[in-house]
């Protein structure tokens, strides 16, 4: 069901835009559902991501290459080498510079982590828009994120009653 | 965790007008219960007809909900409640404005039954009438915190009529509890653990309290 490559296991991702990318499966596992397809013996020798395109699929591959937990080119533990706190440390500068993407991207990327199921990436992606609403008026909220606002005036009148603590 | 919409939902080509309501409502939902404050969560229900389902969303998925500091009345805080059914951890404690007709409320949210620690400490607007409605609903009760407020006896009689499986009571300057009402208390089958510190109990009661109940742990360090 895999090809192996330097003494690693591969598996190919292949998005609907008929791309294809070999992946090592400890890389593609760092995603559950795709861990879950491999464990359950569901994985042929290609696995057909159905709704992620090539280029967020490529992204996404790219942030499970950095987190899954390493083993160098050498094949020693990167732990052995690296300490763990300045490695936490580079993942957090690296995963900073990974987020700095329009807005589109974002959005693809916060879906392809809840779909594939890849807890670190979904956190980081969400929290970029937590962010955005945190501390912010309503106002800023909804022209930051361009949501409509579909409340009558006499509904948002009624919620910002209700709600009149968090207004203050 | 991806809903169904996530799944038959095409992800439009990233050249098009970013929106942040091309997200599935579960992972919006997601998205929301992430942020920090009830503050923030309020806000975000204020945006659109569709962010406030989401918020209700994110709501009914948590375990623990924390009302410390904010400034939340009656209204606002049973509402809350209400939207998070299951929910098994509530604190509600100094700085809500909470009065018995907010506990009154509460005590018909659907998560009441399955709660099983409450604290309200420091709740100066509270008395036995609204705590009493509250403790005869929270049958799994195990922890309550109930520190720094007006409570009686009667309150205690309650808790023993309603709490079978309460393991800890937090009394800490409950000044107008009486022997009586911490006798009848320690009857509590699961009881392990008291906090009287400052109470206007005798020591001499205390002791009568451990003769009923020698395993009990009773403290007066907070």
């Amino acid at each position: 069901m895999a090809t192996r490559e330097a003494g690693k296991k591969m598996i190919m991702l292949k998005s609907p835009d008929g791309m294809e990318f070999e992946v090592e499966e400890a890389v593609a596992m760092e995603s559950q559902t795709i861990r879950k397809m491999i464990e359950d013996d569901c994985a042929d020798t290609a696995i057909l991501i159905p709704n992620i395109n090539s280029k967020i699929l490529s992204r996404v591959i790219e942030y499970c290459n950095k987190h899954v937990p390493t083993t160098g080119a050498t094949g020693a533990a990167a732990s052995d080498t690296v300490a763990p706190a300045a490695l936490a440390e580079d993942l957090k500068i690296w995963d900073a510079e990974f987020i700095k993407v329009n807005r589109a991207t974002r959005f693809n990327l916060i879906q392809a982590a809840s779909y594939l199921n890849i807890k670190g990436l979904l956190d980081l992606t969400s929290q970029t828009t937590i962010d955005t609403i945190s501390d912010n008026s309503l106002e800023e909220i909804r022209s930051f994120l361009s949501t409509k606002n579909d409340y009558l005036p006499e509904e948002e009148q009624t919620i910002r009653r209700e709600n009149q603590w968090a207004f203050q | 965790m991806a809903g169904d919409d996530a799944r038959t939902g095409e992800v439009a080509p990233a050249e098009e007008e970013p929106h942040v309501e091309r997200l599935p409502a579960d992972i919006l939902a997601h998205v929301l219960s992430l942020l920090p404050s009830f503050h923030d969560l309020s806000m975000a229900g204020a945006v659109s007809r569709r962010w406030r389902r989401a918020v209700g969303r994110s709501l009914a998925t948590r375990r623990r909900l924390s009302l410390a500091g904010q400034r939340t009345g009656d209204e606002s805080t049973a509402r809350l409640v209400r939207a998070a059914v299951n929910l098994r951890d509530l604190d509600i404690c100094w700085g809500c404005h909470i009065t018995d007709q907010g506990l009154l409320d509460i005590s018909s949210a659907a998560c009441i039954g399955n709660l099983t620690s409450v604290s309200l400490w420091g709740l100066a607007g509270i008395t036995d009438k609204g705590v009493v409605h509250l403790v005869s609903r929270a049958r799994s009760l195990q922890h309550l915190n109930i520190g720094g407020t007006f409570i009686t006896d009667e309150l205690l009689y309650a808790v023993a009529d309603s709490c079978a499986n309460l393991k800890s009571i937090i009394l800490w300057s409950c000044r107008h509890v009486t022997e009586a009402g911490l006798v009848a208390l320690v009857k509590c089958p699961e009881l392990e653990c008291i906090n009287v510190d400052g109470m206007r109990v005798s020591p001499e009661s205390f002791a009568g309290l451990q003769s009923i109940s020698p395993a009990l742990r009773i403290r007066s360090i907070p």
